[in-house]
């Protein structure tokens, strides 16, 4: 039974992307993030002298221990990966999904401007109005990752922009041309 | 009685019947779309929700959780590509259909037991109410906080990546549900004056940043379409005798669904899997299984759909979602004022009934729309990436501004995608931070009072009997990765030992 469900597994298609490495520099910072996290609320939680305190302080006593923990764990794993790798780095950071191998490459460009597109948006919005602004960001955004049909573009512009101004600005309110918001 | 029928009221009126099919067209759109999924769809639709009634918003996110059921088979029975993780189980015996030019019949097979196994689950979930009114009832502060517990150690034994990130992602989000002013003085916590935290962090922008922009930042990556070509012919009327002829697997499937869909944590992925391992034993043929078997789509589809049913009870009756979908339903559910739990069984009977009954509607518009659509749905498959990724992040900013009219809220969703985004990168279970981030408050409220209940020594709480039961049971099932963990050394060490 067991190993029928195995084989069926591996016969699926892995359809979320790789997962950085357990034992990479990054995860271990990640986790260490973590742990400050919840050592600042720990030492927020403690300047609370009310009742209001006990749970937020429990949870953090929670998240510094576990938090602690992993890392220890992980530290160890990074040491022998070093140990046993060499010097151009530990176990996981040029494998596969690897950090290094995550931002590296046209993949990573992508999401970095997708990213950096996606905050400008968000701040310009806030001045000239949602549609004004998707009506440079949109277009833009299609033709630099390479979708190069300028008809289309324009079409599938208008009707988006169309839409969101019945679905938000008809239906709920949402000043979607205006730059009040 | 007249609940059900006031129930039946809104849900049959033409109000209900447009909100129930706008609903299903979304969810099939989400379904159908390769990374974007059902609990994206949902955290997309769920702003558009907050003006409506509680009856009419719960019919249109049930429905978008149907037709997202339903929908994500389409690209794993053409394409070989899971819509998403619960419909992988389909790519087994789907594709090799299509691969031989029944697509149209696969698809057929999957519409017709998907809504077989929806007005199943539908059904059985309302013969069930009477008794967990009655279970729920027996729940009071101490039994709602052990539950919490024990929900989140399901989800956390379940998600597969370690129960230390579990814990930690659990207890984050628990953690951050708490910024904002205090549930027991009202007094600011964790809001390092900035006064925008005063409100805490918004659970809608909180569920937008984390799926939204985290998605589409990770599907960014793909310059191209979803899929490049489309495999497509075969019969429909042929795919429904097929299925009818299924009906002891899709029986079985139903089954499997409504029981794995009461566990939380579990959900479709494991209830679809379950069921095509069954179909497969206990088939007379089981060595046409994984080259085209009707069964292997009917039952894992059946499953599939009877798990909405399944884990709509313990998200209902105790405020425990079992997937990140219900998680996103019970989020509605508070975002309109009402309060899952035992009061929904008593108060909001009307709510509860609309919900049921919109599982039900669910599985007849699965048959009759889902059916008629799967041809153009199937063409969603082709949009390319880029003219994908902008349209749904306009439509998110806009949505998260829509909910609360704060436009501070889209740079909490932009800080919510960055944890999103990091959490899928570095595996942990975004899972246990929602659960945790939307249960920790109602936890806190009833750890406090117990706390003041017992007198300050909370370990009173396993004095009563269900509690400690509770507590036992989360206990062992925290217990049992690690006793797999352990058996699975042994088993490598014996292994070594004789080889």
């Amino acid at each position: 039974m067991a190993e029928q469900d195995n084989q069926l597994l591996e016969e699926v298609p892995d359809v979320s992307s790789k997962s950085v490495p357990e034992n990479s520099l990054s995860s271990l910072v990640f986790t260490a993030v973590i742990l400050a996290v919840g050592c600042v609320f720990l030492a927020q939680s403690i300047t609370i002298g009310s009742q209001a305190a006990v749970w937020p302080r429990m949870l953090s006593i929670a998240l510094v221990a576990c938090a602690a923990l992993r890392l220890i764990l992980q530290a160890s794993r990074y040491l022998v990966g070093r140990g046993t790798v060499g010097m151009d780095g530990p176990a996981g950071e040029a494998q596969p999904g690897g950090l290094r191998a995550l931002w590296s490459g046209e993949a990573a460009w992508r999401r970095l401007f997708t990213t950096v597109w996606l905050v400008a948006y968000c701040i310009i919005a806030r001045y000239a109005g949602f549609g004004p602004t998707a009506l440079v960001f949109i277009p833009v955004y299609m033709w630099v990752c390479g979708f190069r049909k300028p008809l289309w573009i324009i079409l599938i512009t208008l009707a988006a922009l169309a839409s969101y101004t019945v679905l938000f600005d008809t239906l709920v309110s949402v000043p979607v041309w205006s730059n009040r918001l | 009685m007249t609940e059900f029928w006031n129930a039946m009221s809104v849900l049959l009126s033409p109000d209900g019947i447009v909100f129930a099919v706008i609903g299903f067209l979304i969810g099939c759109i989400g379904g159908a779309l390769v990374g974007i999924g059902g609990a994206l769809t949902t955290a997309l639709v769920i702003p558009f929700t907050l003006s409506m009634t509680p009856e009419h918003a719960m019919i249109i996110l049930v429905a978008v959780y149907s037709g997202v059921s339903y929908a994500g088979s389409i690209p794993s029975i053409l394409i070989n590509v899971p819509g998403g993780p619960s419909s992988a189980a389909s790519t087994l015996d789907g594709y090799p259909m299509a691969r031989k030019g029944e697509a149209a019949t696969a698809i057929s097979i999957s519409a017709t037991a998907s809504a077989m196994g929806a007005i199943l689950g539908g059904i059985a979930f309302i013969l069930a109410v009477p008794f967990l009114a009655y279970v729920a009832n027996l729940f009071g502060s101490q039994e709602f906080l052990m539950f919490g517990v024990f929900g989140l150690a399901s989800i956390i034994a379940a998600s597969g990546t370690g129960i230390l990130k579990g814990f930690m992602a659990g207890i984050l989000g628990a953690l951050l549900a708490c910024v904002g002013a205090s549930l027991l003085d009202a007094n600011p916590r964790f809001t390092f004056g900035i006064g925008e935290l005063y409100d805490g962090i918004d659970l809608a922008a909180a569920m937008i940043g984390v799926f939204a922009f985290a998605e589409m930042v990770r599907l960014s990556q793909n310059p191209s379409s979803i899929a490049g070509m489309l495999i497509g012919r075969g019969s429909i009327w042929r795919g429904i005798v097929m299925t009818l002829k299924e009906w002891k697997g899709i029986l079985r499937g139903a089954g499997i669904g409504m029981w794995v869909g009461l566990i939380p944590g579990e959900g479709g992925t494991v209830a679809t899997f379950m069921s095509y391992v069954t179909e497969k034993q206990m088939s007379k043929e089981p060595e046409k299984f994984g080259q085209g078997h009707p069964g292997g789509i009917a039952g894992p589809e059946a499953a599939n759909n009877s798990v909405i049913a399944g884990a709509l009870v313990p998200t209902l009756t105790f405020g425990i979602p079992g997937s990140v979908s219900t998680a996103l339903l019970l989020t509605a559910l508070t975002l309109h004022g009402l309060r899952p739990g035992p009061s929904i069984l008593t108060q909001d009977v009307v709510v509860l009934y609309t919900i049921i009954g919109s599982i039900l509607v669910g599985g007849v518009l699965t048959m009759a729309v889902g059916l008629a659509l799967s041809r153009p749905l199937s063409l969603l498959t082709i949009i390319p990436v880029p003219v994908l990724v902008p349209l749904v992040c306009v439509l998110s900013v806009i949505g998260i501004y829509a909910s609360a009219f704060n436009y501070s809220h889209i740079f909490v969703a932009l800080g919510a995608g960055v944890l999103g985004y990091a959490f899928v990168r570095f595996d942990y279970p975004i899972v246990a931070f929602l659960l945790g981030f939307i249960v920790g408050p109602l936890a806190e409220e009833n750890f406090m009072r117990s706390y003041q209940l017992t007198g300050g020594r909370p370990y009173l709480i396993f004095e009563r009997p269900l509690s400690a039961l509770l507590l036992v049971l989360s206990i062992l099932i925290l217990l049992r990765p690690l006793y797999r963990a352990w058996k699975e050394y042994r088993q490598r060490k014996n292994a070594a030992a004789a080889g």
